[in-house]
C-alpha cells in the first residue's frame, strides 16, 4: 500500500532577481585621443551633410510651388475663321449706295418717336362750377 | 445750270428752316398762353370762392371780370393749340395733299369755333351770362378733342408715312440691283435672295394694311365721348408703334439682304 502524502502547498521561494549588467559608458574624454577626434569629424559630417539637406529640400519645394506661368508665343496657325470672297456686286457704285441708304432708313426709323410730347392736348377743367 | 441747283438748295434749307421755326415759334406760343391760363384759372377760382364766401356786390363783380378773362384766355390757350397742330400739318413731308386738307379743315373749323365763342365772352354781362357761354364750349368740347386727335393722328401717320416712302426707295433699288445682276450668284443663292426680297415686300404690306387700320380709326374719332377717345386714341398709338415695328424689321432685312449681296458665297 502507497501511503499518500497530503498535498501541501509548498512556499514559493523567492529566487534571486539577477542585476543587469550595464556596460559601462564609453566616455569620449576616456577614450584616447586619436579615437575621440574621428568621433569628432564624423558628428560634423552628419551635422553638415543634415543642414545640406534641410537647404536642398528648401529649395526644391519652393521652386515646385512658384511655376511660373509660361507666356503664350505667336504661333503661324491660320484663324478658323473662313475668309469670304467678296462678290462683283460689292465694288458697284449703286450697291454702295444702297448701303448708305439703308443705313440711312435703319436710323430714320428709330429715331422716330411714336409719342411727339409737344402734341399733347391741354387737359382744361370746364364747368365754371358756380352755385346758383 | 448748277447756279440753279444751288439756288433751289438754299431756297430749300431755307424754307425747311422756315418751318422748324414757325412750328417752335408756334410751341412756345402755346406753353406761352399755357402759363397766363393757369395764373388767370387761379384768379378765378379765388375770386369765385370769395364770391361764394360773402355774396357782396363787389365779390361778385370781382368774380364776373375773373371769369371773364379767364373764359377770354381759355379759348386763346385753345386756339394757339390748333395753330401749333397747323404749323406740324404745314411742316409734314408724308402725309398726302388730300389728308392735309382734310386735317386743316378740321382745324379752320375749331379756330372759326373759338373765334366767335370769344366774341360772345367779350359780351358777358352777368355770371349766369358767363355760365350759360362756358357751356356752349363745353357741349362743343367732345368734338373739338375728336378734331385735335384726329390731326395728332394724323401728322404721326405723315411722320411713318416719311419713313416707309424711304422705305420702298431702298426696296426699289435692291430689286433693280439683284435683277441687274442676275448670273452673278449661284442659282441657290440666287433662289434665296429672291426669296428674301418677297419677304421684305411682304413686310411693306403689312405695314401698310396696319397704317390703313389706323387710318380708319382715327376717323372714327368724332362723335363719341372723351373717355372713348382717349381710349381709341391710345389703341392709335400702340397701333403706331406696331406699323414702326414693321419698318425696323424691314430695315434689318434690308440690312441682312444686302450682307448676302456682298459675298459671293
Amino acid at each position: 500500500m502507497i501511503e499518500q502524502t497530503p498535498l501541501v502547498p509548498q512556499p514559493i521561494q523567492s529566487q534571486p532577481t539577477p542585476t543587469p549588467t550595464v556596460p559601462p559608458a564609453i566616455l569620449i574624454s576616456k577614450l584616447p585621443n586619436s579615437q575621440s577626434k574621428m568621433y569628432m569629424i564624423a558628428a560634423i559630417i552628419a551635422i553638415s551633410l543634415g543642414i545640406i539637406g534641410i537647404f536642398t529640400w528648401n529649395i526644391v519645394t519652393q521652386q515646385t510651388v512658384s511655376t511660373t506661368v509660361p507666356t503664350p508665343t505667336s504661333t503661324n496657325t491660320p484663324s478658323p475663321t473662313p475668309v469670304r470672297q467678296l462678290s462683283a456686286i460689292a465694288s458697284q457704285s449703286a450697291f454702295m449706295v444702297l448701303d448708305e441708304k439703308i443705313a440711312s432708313l435703319s436710323s430714320s426709323i428709330k429715331n422716330y418717336i411714336i409719342e411727339d410730347p409737344s402734341l399733347s392736348p391741354p387737359v382744361l377743367v370746364l364747368p365754371l362750377g358756380f352755385t346758383q | 445750270m448748277s447756279v440753279y441747283i444751288i439756288i433751289s438748295l438754299i431756297f430749300t434749307l431755307f424754307m425747311h428752316t422756315y418751318a422748324s421755326a414757325s412750328s417752335s415759334q408756334a410751341y412756345s406760343d402755346y406753353l406761352y398762353q399755357f402759363d397766363v391760363y393757369r395764373q388767370k384759372y387761379t384768379d378765378f377760382k379765388v375770386a369765385k370762392n370769395e364770391y361764394e364766401k360773402f355774396k357782396s356786390l363787389t365779390s361778385q363783380t370781382e368774380a364776373l371780370n375773373n371769369t371773364i378773362s379767364m373764359l377770354s384766355q381759355r379759348d386763346l390757350l385753345l386756339r394757339a393749340y390748333l395753330l401749333l397742330l397747323n404749323e406740324k400739318l404745314n411742316e409734314d413731308q408724308g402725309l398726302g395733299e388730300q389728308d392735309k386738307v382734310l386735317y386743316r379743315t378740321l382745324i379752320n373749323n375749331e379756330v372759326t369755333f373759338l373765334n366767335n365763342h370769344s366774341s360772345l365772352v367779350t359780351a358777358i354781362g352777368s355770371l349766369n351770362d358767363a355760365d350759360q357761354i362756358s357751356k356752349k364750349l363745353e357741349t362743343h368740347y367732345d368734338i373739338l378733342q375728336a378734331s385735335m386727335r384726329q390731326t395728332i393722328g394724323g401728322i404721326s401717320l405723315g411722320q411713318l408715312a416719311i419713313r416707309a416712302k424711304e422705305y420702298d426707295i431702298v426696296l426699289a433699288d435692291a430689286k433693280a440691283l439683284i435683277n441687274t445682276n442676275r448670273g452673278v450668284f449661284s442659282a441657290e443663292k440666287q433662289t434665296t435672295l429672291d426669296r428674301w426680297l418677297l419677304q421684305i415686300t411682304n413686310t411693306r404690306s403689312l405695314y401698310q394694311q396696319k397704317v390703313n387700320d389706323i387710318a380708319g380709326s382715327i376717323s372714327q374719332f368724332k362723335d363719341t365721348s372723351i373717355s372713348e377717345q382717349d381710349r381709341s386714341f391710345q389703341k392709335v398709338q400702340r397701333s403706331i408703334g406696331e406699323a414702326r415695328q414693321y419698318l425696323v424689321d424691314g430695315a434689318s432685312n434690308l440690312r441682312e439682304l444686302t450682307e448676302a449681296i456682298r459675298y459671293q458665297d
